[in-house]
């Protein structure tokens, strides 16, 4: 019985991701309304949190913050009667994302927060990592952008313990960003933008180049400024091959 | 249908819904408190569920989509599945805390999404809502509760029946929405006269549309066809025109009614004042806004049966026959003001009775809290500035979002006079009326100073 639940809410979920790549963002939020509809009548309590929180995260990801903050909301309740500290965590971490699009930064701050507390009292360091990198984002959109870089430093920390290449690219993405805008460590934009080019560059999408690429460049200019007696060309074609011996 | 009949039909189809009951109650002890209705003996007000209501008892002086005043009782009648549908729409833009990082005003498609969703399931959608714990409404320190928004709008919609009363009519209802089992506008005589009403009342409140001045002008050559058609059935369209001003005399007293019961209160506790102005002209937002969207998504639904989209896809969908125009009289009420210029012009009354915003010179104000942020603040004290911001957001974003309603009118009302045009010519001439989504609405919200 749960199984063809769990068949026919998929199927839903297929039908509104259809929808979506036809651009009917309001049919397929019917279709995934009704998804939600069948993981709810999911009987055993591991299948259907596992439904949702899965649904919950692919709802952030294709832009339906409302309807994740629905599923996820339903999905930590079960964690939390299951005693599903890593599951919990994951539901956490999916809200916290779902209420930042809603524009709730204290309820992305609470769920992340919370996220945090479990991974350091049960040594989840990964995920640690993404809590906390998370809430140095929200800080950032804050304003208090010192306190963020704080914070993605000490994410880093936490994936010398458990690492997670994901949350470590969009941890130094970030951290790169945050260091710009203060105006500070030029030799820490650098060696953050090497490890992120060494390890990620064929994933890094556009906008995340054109994000970190105008604080490289200050960033190289206030280096070299500082090390006149460094050959620049050499300098940067030893260092960031990527960006300046590309072959054209 | 007698006053007693009437009531014992209320008694008999009661809302269950307890909820609904609750709010209900507050507004009937706040209606009690005012005095309003002192001079309405017996007044009462009816909340119903008309699921089970058999065809005889629909009835035009019982049976209302909305609200619906009923003179020999007297009574106000309510609909409960409107305010079902609308808590469901408060619960959803309450799943954010700020205005523009509501899900809804994202793209059209999420307005048009929420729409549906309602529509598809109302009682399991706002089941689900119920049980959430929304950013908004935690009770926390200047985020009012949705039982709140809703008693404050629910008030509203009783002040406007309240003021029909007081103007001794009978049987109008707070409003009327596209009926999806009806059929379109599709006489040009009944579309143009109406929408020229509408075009008038538009540019009557600052919402012209430049290139199309002469839609207005009681002397041009497109008023002369609407003139035309006006005449073929004058004493419809005067009824029309009568019934027009007494529903805008009923807002003016329904708007007048809450001004009243705010200052009543500020004369003891301003900040609470403050709050229920905030709480009031939140709910008029959601309640406007997702009305308007609900008939517009009726509306394409019926223009084409596949369609689905934003305003690109309507500009297109318009642009393929004049007809498109007339069928979009549908759109626009025969007797009601259009939905968010009511709202608007409601909000306006409000804030321009209790605050000094609109007497500032243009260079002090400002609809954005300091910093810019939309985050409430954190001192107490600051709370007050920080509703009036949040008011004047939602205030300018219906204004913008008048934008397609203010197009469709001009356009409408011209197309008895296009059509001339187009015979005389032997061809029609190909017009696209760019119309705006609600995100390019929020856009030009952001850049406001």
């Amino acid at each position: 019985m749960d199984e063809d639940i769990i068949e026919s809410g998929r199927q839903e979920v297929n039908n509104g991701i259809g929808k979506l790549k036809m651009g009917q963002k309001d049919k397929a939020s019917t279709h995934f309304m009704k998804a939600m509809d069948y993981f709810d009548s999911i009987d055993d309590k591991m299948k259907r949190r596992d439904e949702l929180g899965v649904f919950a995260s692919l709802l952030v990801r294709m832009g339906f913050g409302d309807l994740a903050v629905m599923s996820g909301g339903d999905a930590i309740e079960l964690d939390r009667a299951l005693g599903e500290k890593k599951k919990l965590v994951e539901d956490l971490l999916t809200l916290g994302n779902a209420h930042d699009t809603l524009g709730n930064p204290d309820k992305a701050i609470e769920n992340n927060q919370e996220a945090l507390r479990i991974c350091l009292d049960n040594g989840y360091f990964a995920d640690a990592a993404s809590a906390n990198t998370n809430l140095a984002g929200i800080i950032a959109n804050k304003g208090r952008m010192d306190e963020a870089i704080s914070m993605l430093r000490k994410s880093l920390e936490y994936l010398k313990k458990e690492p997670f290449p994901e949350s470590e690219k969009n941890t130094r993405l970030m951290l790169i960003q945050a260091l710009g805008i203060q105006k500070q460590g030029p030799e820490e934009i650098i060696e953050n933008v090497k490890i992120v080019f060494r390890n990620h560059f064929n994933e890094l999408r556009r906008d995340q180049l054109g994000a970190i690429m105008p604080h490289l460049t200050n960033a190289v200019q206030q280096y070299l400024e500082k090390h006149p007696e460094i050959d620049p060309d050499s300098w940067k074609t030893d260092n960031l091959p990527w960006i300046y011996n590309r072959r054209r | 249908m007698s006053a007693e009949e009437t009531v014992k039909l209320a008694e008999a189809n009661p809302t269950h819904d307890e909820t609904i009951k609750g709010v209900v109650e507050r507004v009937k002890d706040m209606v009690a408190r005012s005095g309003y209705t002192d001079g309405l003996v017996g007044f009462r007000i009816f909340v119903c569920d008309f699921t089970k209501l058999d065809a005889t008892s629909r009835d035009e002086s019982f049976f209302t989509e909305s609200c619906l005043v009923n003179k020999k009782v007297p009574a106000v009648i309510i609909n409960d599945r409107f305010l079902l549908e609308l808590e469901a729409a408060l619960r959803s833009f309450e799943m954010s805390g700020s205005l523009l990082g509501s899900q809804y005003l994202k793209s059209d498609e999420d307005m048009f999404g929420l729409v549906e969703r309602i529509e598809l399931n109302l009682e399991g959608y706002l089941k689900r809502l119920r049980k959430m714990d929304l950013p908004g409404t935690d009770g926390r320190d200047g985020a009012p509760g949705i039982i709140d928004e809703l008693t404050m709008a629910v008030l509203f919609f009783v002040c406007h029946e309240i003021g029909h009363l007081l103007t001794d009519k009978d049987q109008r209802s707070y409003g009327t929405f596209l009926n999806p089992n009806a059929k379109l506008e599709d006489r040009i005589t009944n579309a143009v006269v109406k929408l020229c009403t509408h075009t008038d009342d538009f540019v009557k409140y600052g919402f012209g549309l430049p290139g199309f001045e002469k839609a207005a002008q009681g002397d041009s050559d497109v008023r002369r066809v609407a003139e035309r058609y006006r005449k073929m059935d004058e004493t419809t369209y005067d009824n029309d025109s009568i019934w027009f001003v007494d529903e805008d005399v009923a807002d003016r007293k329904a708007t007048e009614l809450v001004i009243n019961y705010l200052e009543a209160i500020s004369k003891t506790d301003n900040v609470s004042a403050d709050r229920q102005q905030y709480i009031l002209i939140k709910a008029l937002f959601v309640a406007a806004i997702y009305s308007w969207y609900k008939d517009l998504h009726t509306f394409v639904g019926k223009l084409d049966r596949g369609w689905t989209g934003n305003a690109s896809m309507l500009s297109l969908e318009m642009m393929k026959a004049r007809e498109k125009y007339i069928h979009a009289a549908s759109l626009f009420g025969r007797d009601h003001r259009f939905t968010l210029l009511r709202a608007t012009l409601t909000m306006e009354a409000i804030l321009k009775a209790r605050t000094d915003w609109f007497n500032l010179e243009k260079e002090k104000r400002t609809i954005w809290f300091s910093g810019g942020s939309s985050d409430p603040p954190s001192g107490q004290d600051e709370l007050p500035k920080w509703w009036l911001s949040e008011c004047l957001q939602r205030y300018w974003l219906l204004c913008i979002s008048m934008d397609t309603a203010v197009k469709i009118a001009h356009m409408g009302c011209s197309t008895g006079w296009i059509k001339n045009a187009d015979k005389r010519r032997g061809t029609p001439q190909l017009f696209m009326m760019q119309f705006e989504s609600i995100r390019q609405a929020v856009e030009r919200l952001r850049r406001f100073a």
